[in-house]
């Protein structure tokens, strides 16, 4: 592989900004339902459609955080050239580049990356009035310095404008960029916050170009990836279209590889595929995904990646370029792993040992299969029985024991399994077929709940005057907290051990696991006398409290099942026993399916009723229930008076002086200094001001 | 003997009201203060209110001393022979010094003008009873139809 061949840039490992990515994003606002819609306008235009219901200003919630995506970017870089100044100019943010049309009133665009070592990197901002017209930028600079980074935090904002444009009314005081969080051992976390808190003439319907990073100088800037989160704050929300759009290839893609410029590759090439292209220089990373300050091993001019090899090398702890400090930048230091989030999200990806197959055979049937099996073997002719059990002598001889385990699951299993092929009980092979299970099968089934919003979009939604329950499939309802919930994009993903009919599940908020619950899906379907009663009479108990209607059926089947006392008995009347028993599973397959197709009105908002489970459902009568995993609120209606804000008021913390509140207004305190009246009359005063006071 | 200046009022507002909605019912002299006063409740005497008598007991709850630069809610009122007539004053310090009250600053906890955010508001009536809301439903099982629903696991043939 050269550095010129076309190697396809890699916008997004996430999912959320791939080029044929569909998503949909639900605002995070209160009482309000936003969708947003990403789609692929072209290979390098993604566009971000949202639609937004009228402004309820009575729950907006300040300063809400949108996230439009994510992406990541495979990026190597070996050490900038002298100044570098394109070393991570297109690699880096170009792909970020976010053109936000302003038509709202107020918001906070974000650009988060990751910088590995030392960095004076230049964040800007450009602005276009409607025309598309260039007007001017605002750049701020920011000096990273890595790894000891304890003091270093340097913002110098400047705005520049197009000959002609007078001014651009901003604040150099509202752009500011800084390290939001330092890790260990070289890499920093930059943000890009540029705040408008009005919205003047000239920025209404403009376009902004944002994202742009270019170091000015330093050295050693290795990426292992770069991740960008690309979002905006909003105090007010009204129509407002953003489009992120990715340069194009040519962009990132250089017809010479030379120190300093910026690969974008497939994360699919090996490191050696990297490696040992003539002229990039990789660098090393150890297991964590830090730069060692080594190049590949493959690659044989390590040296070529050695930070004192920079033209300009400045050792840490001197400046480069022009800085100041800023008073208002901070700096939080931490030991958290850099990628504990995504270590945290994808804990349970790839934790699969197979269970399949490793000492006996296991077979999907259908129904009909499973009766072909039992007549097979219950019928079977005096050399076909005593064949079976001869190649069952390792079990004793016999049958019944080389049937280990029969389970009825809602789920048709086809998909996991291979060819149709012959069942082999023991060393005999039967007439009767099944889709042999592949050895390393775990039915994984996975869903999205969206975002979830609570009722009222204030405190009401939070304990204890709410309580959100979760229902799992053959588990049942479990509280989950609040604070977990609203907010939260809430996805579950189960896991099913077909062996012994257990299944898991893991509930997701924004990817972060937040709960773990088992139950038993597969239902035993007895074979024999002896765990026939024990399945009848389980079925017996259970169905006491469940829907009446499949359980009839289940104790008329229940009850045949349990007159055979005997292995003799259960071989001369099969079809009370195992067929019977099949049938009703069927039955009950039918019925959680009409169940789960009714699926539940989700406007149906039920008054005095909650949600309630007692004792232990057995699979089967699990099966009645519903298939679907859904989210419930149950919460306290408030009663509210007309005239409640007028004669108590709303709860709030706000500070100012008392002439700044109107209407009825309680003060946990007031400085009263600069009144002369007595003592008596202060006392009179605070204690007025404390017990309400109108304004 | 000490002859103050009296501003008399009819006041409809709210104790807590910080400003009044007052009624003017003329201002007087000659006003006598009976024993030794409290500034913040005094007993005072208006004397030769003449025809006015009546409608100063009828009407007027509230004055302004402007020797004491206070304002006061008349809390009791009788009739002396002679046409004069006692009152009785509390002092308002909400009303006196409202102007440099509004210039104070402080926290407020409640108020009117505001929205119920995500502030705990333990006064909110709530019903006992609690509701139910389906807020998001999702399909688990995208193949659960009837077809390979049965696991048979068998002796032996494992291994390969």
């Amino acid at each position: 592989m050269s550095a010129n061949e076309n190697i396809y840039p890699i916008t997004s490992t996430s999912g959320e900004l791939s080029y044929s990515s569909y998503s949909a994003i639900q605002w995070n606002t209160q009482g309000q339902m936003d969708t947003s819609i990403l789609y692929t306008r072209s290979k390098n235009v993604i566009d971000i459609i949202r639609y937004t219901t009228p402004e309820d200003p009575t729950k907006e919630k300040p300063f809400a955080y949108n996230k439009i995506g994510t992406v990541n970017q495979h990026i190597f870089i070996a050490r900038p050239s002298g100044n570098a100044t394109t070393a991570i100019q297109y690699g880096y943010a170009s792909a970020g580049n976010v053109p936000f049309t302003i038509n709202s009133d107020s918001f906070l665009p974000v650009v988060k990356g990751v910088i590995y070592k030392k960095l004076l990197a230049t964040i800007y901002i450009d602005y276009y009035d409607t025309n598309n017209t260039y007007i001017g930028r605002v750049d701020a600079k920011t000096f990273f310095e890595l790894p000891n980074y304890s003091k270093m935090k340097v913002t110098q904002v400047t705005t520049s404008l197009k000959a002609g444009v007078e001014s651009l009314s901003i604040s150099p005081f509202n752009c500011q960029a800084y390290a939001e969080k330092y890790d260990k051992p070289y890499m920093a976390t930059a943000v890009l916050n540029h705040s408008y808190k009005d919205i003047t003439a000239i920025q209404q319907n403009s376009l902004i170009s944002m994202g742009e990073v270019e170091t000015t100088s330093g050295y050693g800037i290795g990426m292992k990836f770069a991740k960008y989160e690309l979002g905006y704050f909003r105090t007010r929300n009204k129509t407002l279209q953003t489009y992120v759009t990715i340069p194009s290839k040519a962009q990132f893609i250089k017809d010479s590889s030379v120190v300093g410029v910026p690969y974008t590759l497939d994360p699919k090439l090996t490191v050696d595929d990297i490696g040992n292209s003539p002229d990039i220089y990789v660098p090393e990373t150890d297991k964590n995904g830090y730069t060692t300050g080594n190049s590949n091993p493959s690659n044989s001019d390590k040296a070529k990646n050695d930070p004192k090899m920079a033209d300009n090398y400045d050792p840490i702890g001197s400046t480069t370029g022009t800085v100041t400090d800023d008073p208002n930048a901070t700096v939080t230091s931490t030991d958290t792993d850099p990628q504990l989030d995504e270590k945290i999200k994808s804990a349970d990806e790839n934790n699969r040992l197979p269970t399949i197959n490793l000492f006996n055979r296991t077979f999907a049937l259908t129904v009909g299969e499973v009766r072909s099996l039992a007549d097979e073997l219950w019928n079977a002719d005096d050399t076909r029985f005593e064949e079976i059990k001869n190649g069952l002598a390792l079990m004793g001889g016999n049958p019944i024991q080389g049937l280990i385990d029969l389970r009825l699951y809602p789920i048709d299993f086809t998909k996991w399994t291979g060819n149709t092929q012959k069942i082999v009980v023991g060393r005999t092979s039967l007439d009767t077929q099944g889709r042999l299970i592949e050895t390393n099968t775990l039915p994984q089934f996975s869903c999205s709940l969206g975002t979830i919003q609570g009722q009222y979009g204030n405190f009401m939604d939070y304990e204890p005057f709410s309580i959100f329950q979760i229902y799992l499939p053959f588990v049942g309802t479990t509280d989950i907290p609040a604070n977990l919930v609203i907010g939260h994009e809430i996805s579950c993903k189960s896991s099913v051990d077909i062996i012994t009919g257990a299944i898991s599940y893991i509930v997701k908020a924004d990817g972060y696991p937040i709960l773990y619950k088992n139950g038993t899906i597969g239902v035993s379907i007895p074979m024999t006398a002896d765990n026939a009663a024990e399945y009848a009479l389980g079925v017996i108990h259970a169905t006491n409290n469940v829907v009446q209607t499949g359980a009839d059926t289940v104790k008329t089947v229940a009850k045949d099942v349990a007159k055979a006392t005997s292995v003799k008995g259960a071989i001369t009347d099969p079809s009370s026993n195992v067929a019977g028993a099949v049938s009703a599973g069927a039955d009950i397959v039918a019925g959680a399916s009409a169940i789960a197709t009714a699926g539940v009105d989700l406007s149906t908002t039920v008054n005095q009723t909650t949600i309630q489970q007692s004792g232990t459902a057995s699979p089967s009568n699990s099966l009645y229930t519903s298939m679907s995993v859904y989210i419930l609120q149950e919460y306290h209606n408030p009663v509210i008076p007309s005239n409640y804000a007028h004669d108590i008021g709303i709860a709030c913390r706000l500070s100012g002086s008392v002439g700044s509140f109107s209407g009825y207004t309680q003060f946990s305190n007031v400085d009263l200094t600069g009144i002369n009246c007595t003592e008596s009359e202060r006392t009179i005063i605070l204690e007025t001001l404390q017990n309400g006071v109108y304004l | 003997m000490i002859f103050l200046n009296v501003t008399l009022y009819t006041n409809s507002s709210d104790k807590r009201y910080l400003n009044k909605q007052l009624t003017s019912y003329g201002s007087y002299s000659g006003l006598t203060i009976k024993d030794n006063m409290d500034i913040l409740t005094p007993t005072f005497i208006l004397a030769n209110v003449g025809s006015a008598a009546n409608e100063i007991l009828a009407f007027v709850n509230y004055c302004y001393i402007p020797n004491f630069q206070r304002y006061y809610y008349i809390t009791d009122k009788k009739i002396l022979t002679g046409t004069r007539v006692q009152f009785t004053g509390l002092v308002d310090p909400l009303y006196t010094y409202r102007s440099g009250i509004l210039n104070c600053t402080g926290t407020a906890v409640r108020n009117e003008s505001q929205a119920f955010s995500y502030i705990v508001d333990e006064q909110v009536p709530v019903e006992s009873y609690l509701t139910v809301k389906y807020l998001a439903i999702a399909d688990l099982f995208d193949n659960k139809t009837n077809g390979t629903n049965f696991i048979l696991n068998v002796a032996g043939g494992g291994g390969k």
